[in-house]
């Protein structure tokens, strides 16, 4: 039993290619993991670090009210990093892999595809620390981490139309890196990670709806149960944005596939 | 009635430069605000103009011409790495398009691992690969040094890994572009026994190459391209006669 989705004709996913996207994903892990404890203490240390100049910071010299803070860090910069990692690493996959594009008749949807899922991989094992964290400052977990599972699932389909994009754009438009680092760092700061809904202005709060993921980091902090619970609009805005950028990933793909390997 | 295992029909390809390439986002930004927005030049050169022959299954094939003439272009139009602007390609049969050897081989990873990592970019199963594993590793030659890391090998070693990959999958047509043009002469003379080997097998192989004498020894057809088109298409002998030709 072959599972096929070829939305456009174009196997989006590479389920036909399975055994090649699993290996181009092993071989990411290997070579990240080789030197074991190192390779993945690494992955974790950067955004731990991170939580922590920024709790320094806003807690103490920002005085900002919240509970449990460093939870509150860790829950939404750990996904955050996973984001922005497929998308930076997308973004030069198919141009690095040019040698094999040119080579072989290989699908370049499985080289962002390839990032996006062991930049995941790498998250997924730093999620157990944040529910000690959690457990350990006094926050108790419920059922509402369930929801992880469908904000995650959102948000994995989001990083990779992202990277697809950008891997796409960046054979044209050579300076893109530089400027996706610029966008990367003001979305930041304009998504619920350092902060909650509730701490911002009335009149700002409509800025998470605007962000394509601002609806699935503030499900992440409501499923650790750091904030309120999202209503069904949320959920239906979280879910049409995550359609619209597969969409546009997926229409670029189709436009690009047949010239891709003379342009790049 | 047989098909054809290959055949291009009035295949012509070009191929874009962009002049003033438009590859920048601060350019393209700006551009669009002082209303100043200019597409990319482009110029098309064409590369093959009419291109058509039909190889049949089983046959073995030499492709000769002058550097940049287009042959690779034919073999990674036949493969599906690019695609004619105008004309048909069909191919019937799994293609094993050998380009280059050991393509995808990563130096952090063992020659075992790059064995499943470079058959699986040339689109074998899990299945097929575990089961011309020991083929594979035999043929190279390589013994342990398999659970090394590649890029403690020789040139020689991952030539002979590489060819040893490409000649144990199982597709019906393969297509070498000058791969044999590395390793040394005992090395060569190993891969042609089994090139031939594997045309005795009722395989259907297309080579690309610069040796007239190769062509001669061991191909039965041979078709020379120039000027965008076949300029012969016919007997390896007469082939390699006239591709000595060209260069007196």
């Amino acid at each position: 039993m072959t599972l096929r989705f070829r939305p456009l004709g174009i196997d989006i996913f590479c389920l036909e290619r399975k055994f090649l996207a699993f290996n181009l994903i092993r071989r990411n892990l290997k070579i990240k993991y080789r030197h074991s404890i190192g390779g993945m203490l690494w992955t974790f240390l950067i955004p731990a670090a991170s939580a922590l100049v920024y709790f320094a910071v806003f807690k103490f010299v920002m005085r900002v009210q919240h509970e449990h803070y460093l939870t509150l860090l860790m829950a939404g910069l750990l996904p955050w990093t996973f984001f922005q990692t497929s998308v930076m690493n997308g973004l030069e996959s198919i141009v690095g892999n040019r040698p094999l594009i040119n080579k072989v008749p290989v699908p370049p949807q499985v080289f962002p595809l390839t990032e996006t899922v062991t930049g995941f991989v790498n998250f997924a094992l730093g999620l157990p620390i944040v529910a000690i964290l959690a457990l350990a400052s006094g926050l108790s977990l419920s059922w509402s981490l369930l929801t992880l599972i469908p904000l995650l699932a959102l948000l994995l389909i989001q990083a990779y139309s992202l990277s697809l994009l950008t891997g796409l754009a960046f054979v044209y438009l050579r300076d893109l890196k530089h400027a996706l680092g610029i966008v990367l760092q003001t979305w930041f700061y304009a998504t619920p990670i350092i902060y909650t809904q509730d701490m911002m202005p009335e009149k700002m709060r409509a800025l998470v709806a605007i962000n394509p993921v601002g609806m699935i980091f503030q499900g992440i902090q409501s499923a650790w149960g750091l904030a309120a619970p999202l209503t069904m609009e949320n959920w239906l805005t979280a879910v049409g944005w995550t359609l619209a950028l597969f969409g546009a990933a997926l229409w670029l793909l189709k436009t690009e596939l047949l010239e891709l390997a003379e342009d790049l | 009635m047989t098909h054809a295992a290959i055949e291009l029909k009035g295949v012509r390809k070009t191929f874009k430069m962009r002049i003033e390439r438009q590859d920048s986002v601060k350019r393209m930004l700006a551009q669009i605000i002082t209303f100043n927005y200019k597409r990319s030049k482009v110029e098309t050169r064409e590369i093959l103009r009419n291109v058509s022959f039909r190889i049949m299954p089983g046959e073995f094939v030499g492709i000769m011409g002058r550097n940049g003439v287009g042959k690779s272009t034919i073999l990674k139009m036949i493969s599906g790495i690019y695609h004619p602007n105008e004309g048909a390609i069909h191919v019937h049969g799994r293609v094993a398009p050998l380009l280059e050897l050991g393509a995808g081989f990563n130096e952090e990873l063992t020659g075992l691992d790059n064995i499943f990592l470079n058959a699986a970019i040339l689109g074998y199963s899990r299945q097929q690969t575990q089961s011309r594993l020991q083929e594979v590793i035999e043929f190279s030659e390589l013994h342990d040094h398999i659970h090394r890391p590649v890029k403690n090998y020789s040139s020689g070693m991952l030539v002979r890994l590489g060819f040893s990959i490409a000649a144990h999958l199982d597709a019906p047509i393969l297509l070498f572009d000058e791969i044999l043009a590395v390793g040394d002469a005992g090395f060569q003379n190993k891969c042609l026994q089994k090139i031939r080997d594997l045309h005795a097998q009722g395989r259907t192989i297309v080579l690309i190459t610069h040796s007239a004498d190769e062509v001669e020894r061991h191909c039965q057809r041979c078709i020379l391209i120039d000027n965008g088109g076949v300029s012969f298409d016919g007997s390896a002998t007469e082939g390699a006669r006239r591709y000595r030709e060209m260069f007196q």
